[in-house]
């Protein structure tokens, strides 16, 4: 990591964590939609039970999308966009940079709150690695669509973010419920981690430069 | 150190200024003077790499700046770079332009210009004013080649345009280069490019 990469990093973590209401509306939506669907829907363990992974998985996808949208906003709106390109330094460094800490901050938090859906949901606790192995592969792809949205609606309004993320997030959300579902049914979730690695995979380099040109073009 | 050659920049099919060309040697200041939207602030953004779309060449020390990584500008433009949620020794510390910085030269800047707010509180706090003493301390305290300042002189006091006017005489003799635009009278002390001569009517 050169000198330059490392004052982003070091500068986006210390911003975020002054930021405390950036990753505790995501938290504190999650725990408040969670816990409104036993007494909505029905408060029998075993119904709870088969809907948890479902539920599970949208309650991170709406927490999540509190946070993602315009993550490059801040440093277009105070200049530090300007002073960034001025260093000619590497614009596929600032976007991994940001997406990786919007993602410890946002996403990382709800993953490990994901634990409590035991007993909010009464999700068998031995399906719980896999409902959070599922989030671990699945969420990195969520933020890599917010950093598009970002990237795309910048100095704009947020309402392009949800609608970017939102439909492009249904193939994360359907294989992450999928694969908590499969292993409740006595199944090998093992395809389904594969194909979300093969997203994220497939999916980095396309959605980071994707976000490069998408900024630049803001500057042309 | 900087020429300028040719250079022309069109928004939205009009062009800003038109086969603008000068050189900028080392040791030097120049001036841009021009009315508002004339398109000062476009051209400092095309010197400093922000703005790449512009026709001509600008080069910095006999290289197309188009083609460099990292060379030793500090700019800054109307916006400062600055997170209001930070504390000023946060911004500091973790300011991209700030090559090597010593956090107690800015501290004796900062006090030249006249202020003694604490390092520790958050920049948000104060006045935009206080808020430029820092940027130009911060300007003061670093090492730079090439200096472009988007309107260096605006929200200051009488004590800080004295001040500013001393950095940048000791920038000069440290063998930097400044090229800044500003609406305020500076009378003949500055080589002044007036970019309202390169629009095109």
């Amino acid at each position: 990591m050169n000198n330059i990469s490392k004052r982003v990093f070091m500068k986006e973590l210390v911003s975020y964590k002054k930021r405390s209401s950036t990753y505790l509306s995501p938290i504190v939506f999650f725990l408040i939609t969670l816990s409104l669907y036993p007494l909505a829907l029905s408060n029998d363990p075993n119904d709870l039970a088969l809907l948890a992974p479902g539920i599970t998985w949208i309650c991170v996808l709406l927490s999540t999308l509190l946070s993602i949208q315009n993550i490059f906003n801040e440093d277009y709106e105070d200049g530090s966009l300007d002073i960034f390109f001025s260093l000619r330094s590497t614009t596929l460094s600032l976007v991994l940079i940001k997406i990786l800490v919007n993602w410890i901050f946002s996403s990382l938090p709800i993953i490990i709150l994901s634990s409590t859906v035991v007993f909010l949901l009464f999700l068998p606790p031995e399906s719980l690695t896999i409902l959070l192995i599922s989030l671990l592969l699945g969420t990195p792809v969520i933020s890599l669509f917010g950093a598009l949205a970002g990237a795309l609606s910048l100095g704009k309004s947020s309402i392009l973010g949800p609608a970017i993320v939102l439909p492009l997030s249904l193939p994360v959300l359907i294989l992450g419920t999928a694969s908590v579902s499969s292993f409740l049914n006595g199944e090998d979730p093992t395809f389904y981690f594969l194909l979300l690695l093969a997203i994220f995979i497939f999916l980095l380099p396309l959605i980071c430069y994707a976000c490069i040109g998408a900024l630049r073009l803001h500057y042309e | 150190m900087l020429k300028v050659d040719n250079l022309s920049y069109a928004y939205s099919d009009k062009y800003l200024f038109e086969n603008l060309g000068f050189h900028l040697d080392i040791k030097t200041i120049i001036k841009i003077s021009g009315s508002n939207g004339s398109g000062k602030s476009t051209f400092l953004k095309n010197i400093a790499g922000i703005l790449k779309n512009y026709e001509g060449n600008i080069y910095f020390k006999d290289e197309n700046i188009k083609d460099m990584s990292f060379p030793n500008i500090f700019y800054t433009g109307h916006r400062n770079g600055f997170k209001n949620n930070l504390t000023i020794k946060e911004n500091l510390n973790n300011d991209l332009r700030a090559r090597d910085l010593n956090l107690n030269n800015v501290k004796k800047y900062f006090s030249s210009f006249g202020c003694d707010i604490s390092f520790s509180s958050l920049l948000g706090n104060y006045s935009e004013g206080q808020k430029k003493k820092v940027l130009l301390s911060l300007l003061a305290a670093s090492q730079a080649d090439l200096y472009v300042l988007d309107e260096p002189f605006s929200n200051l006091d009488a004590k800080g345009i004295d001040y500013l006017n001393n950095v940048f005489e000791k920038k000069i003799n440290d063998g930097s280069s400044i090229i800044f635009t500003s609406h305020e009278n500076q009378g003949q002390k500055f080589k002044e490019i007036n970019i309202d001569d390169y629009k095109n009517e």
